[in-house]
């Protein structure tokens, strides 16, 4: 009853920390997944000069612990002249995560789709931009979309790292809290729980879409 | 020939258990609390027999785990208690995150690393008598001094835990940043994002020595009645298990004799810090709830 009580003081803040995370999940989801199908394209390209320069940076993007890449964005590029805002850095590292990911998934997705689907575009006269656009992309995307929604969760949990670079985050916001008494173990109770509302819904919603694309296949 | 494998495991395995045994005897009977060494204050109760478990966090140049060979002037002041104590210290790391849960676990018996007593603490754990006084200081280019020189200034970054971090949140809004460690502190700071970075006065003498053009101070000297962590300095202590009044009794002994003897002025001017820091209150200021 004592944890309620003054868990109920300290949402406020938590909720603006759960903000922040949000927003950084949010504007790394947005921009990271097109950029995901750039890099999908080419890694899979036929120049080898482009396909090198995709699988390099999917698999810094991959290979690398996100936290490294944080620190790499935010306490690293100052030393080239270039110094971005914490929240800056934090969306462009796991833009740049996410898109890595993301990337590997829609080349999977684009490559399930059935030969034969190609050949019969050919045999219809459409081009390859049509071909793509138009049947490649709308199956191979349908069939990545349960893996799509499993790296957002992995994104917007990935921003409590942010917490490594001052951003005012929900991890960071739960630190603050803590460090004032030394009881962590119940702020960061709470913390866990304000994790768990967003991401235990959305792996639902994911497995949902999971058994929906099994039964159509 | 199965037979003989099994019986040859056998064997192995009871004198394996023989052995065990036999050391464990042996690490009992070569306990100094019963031989040749006698404890100042006997019967003190620790997490494992003969030992004085600690939790070190890396805050140099009070505490630093140093890969398993811990030094500071905490650490110092700990191996100078355990000795008088006839106790074995055993060492591990540990975080602010961390350090009270494992006291209150049993997982250590206290941890180290400049933390000062406050009523809040005291509901999770004991504290010691107090070391030194954890001073406030301000790093700046423009060689800022007192929390005035701070309002001027367009980004300011301290840690989160420090005791000053809620008022000068008052003061300075938005423009304060908070960082988990010195470690970003510092490196935020030579990246050029913060004007002055506020911390440990102690941790910043070590961080910023011989860098050209920094200039280091303590705040304590300038009190400003705004901030209450530089009003009245926070006394740094021991953070150590609720209710062990044995292992309370035998830490405040030891700190009290070392204070008085010198010891820990000698520690902390060694450190490059002055000896003001060791003046701490004859009763033990204990920072209050608000």
């Amino acid at each position: 009853m004592t944890w309620l009580t003054e868990w109920a003081g300290y949402l406020p803040q938590m909720m603006a920390g759960l903000g922040v995370s949000l927003l950084i999940a949010g504007i790394s989801i947005f921009f990271g997944y097109p950029l995901g199908l750039v890099l999908s394209l080419m890694v899979t390209a036929k120049n080898l000069a482009v396909r090198t320069l995709g699988l390099a940076v999917v698999e810094i993007g991959r290979g690398a612990p996100a936290l490294v890449i944080l620190y790499l964005f935010y306490y690293g590029l100052p030393k080239f002249g270039i110094a971005f805002e914490s929240i800056t850095a934090a969306c462009l590292a796991l833009t740049w995560n996410s898109a890595a990911y993301s990337s590997e998934i829609m080349r999977a997705g684009l490559q399930s789709v059935a030969r034969g689907q190609l050949e019969a575009s050919n045999a219809l006269g459409l081009s390859q931009r049509d071909t793509f656009f138009r049947v490649v992309m709308p199956q191979g995307m349908r069939s990545a979309i349960p893996g799509l929604m499993g790296v957002a969760i992995q994104m917007f949990q990935g921003t409590s790292l942010a917490y490594g670079i001052a951003v005012p985050e929900l991890m960071k916001t739960a630190y603050n809290i803590g460090s004032q008494d030394f009881n962590y173990l119940q702020i960061f109770t709470l913390a866990g729980l304000c994790y768990a509302v967003i991401s235990m819904p959305a792996t639902w919603i994911t497995v949902f879409f999971e058994k929906r694309m099994a039964r159509h296949t | 020939m199965n037979t003989h494998r099994l019986k040859g495991a056998g064997i192995l395995t009871a004198s394996a258990i023989a052995l065990s045994l036999a050391l464990t005897a042996c690490g009992g009977s070569s306990d100094a609390s019963t031989a040749s060494c006698t404890p100042k204050h006997p019967g003190i109760q620790t997490v494992a027999p003969g030992k004085l478990t600690v939790g070190v966090i890396d805050i140099p140049p009070f505490s630093s785990y140093n890969s398993g060979k811990p030094n500071g002037i905490d650490i110092a002041i700990v191996s100078n208690i355990a000795k008088d104590e006839c106790l074995e210290p055993a060492y591990q790391q540990a975080t602010y995150a961390d350090a009270v849960q494992s006291i209150s676990g049993g997982n250590i018996d206290l941890a180290v690393g400049t933390i000062d007593a406050t009523e809040k603490r005291l509901k999770a754990v004991d504290f010691s008598a107090s070391t030194y006084l954890d001073g406030m200081g301000i790093v700046s280019k423009s060689g800022a001094t007192t929390v005035s020189d701070l309002e001027k200034m367009n980004k300011v970054g301290t840690i989160d835990g420090y005791l000053w971090v809620e008022d000068l949140k008052k003061i300075l809004g938005d423009r304060l940043v908070t960082y988990p460690s010195s470690v970003e502190l510092k490196a935020d700071f030579d990246a050029g994002r913060l004007d002055a970075d506020v911390d440990a006065y102690g941790v910043q003498v070590l961080q910023f020595k011989g860098a050209a053009g920094v200039k280091v101070s303590l705040a304590n000297e300038k009190p400003d009645a705004r901030v209450g962590a530089i009003a009245h300095a926070p006394e740094a202590a021991f953070p150590m298990t609720k209710g062990n009044k044995s292992l309370q009794e035998a830490l405040d002994a030891g700190i009290t004799a070392q204070r008085a003897d010198g010891t820990i002025t000698k520690l902390l001017t060694g450190a490059g810090l002055s000896e003001g820091l060791g003046k701490v209150a004859e009763k033990q200021y204990v920072v209050p709830a608000s």
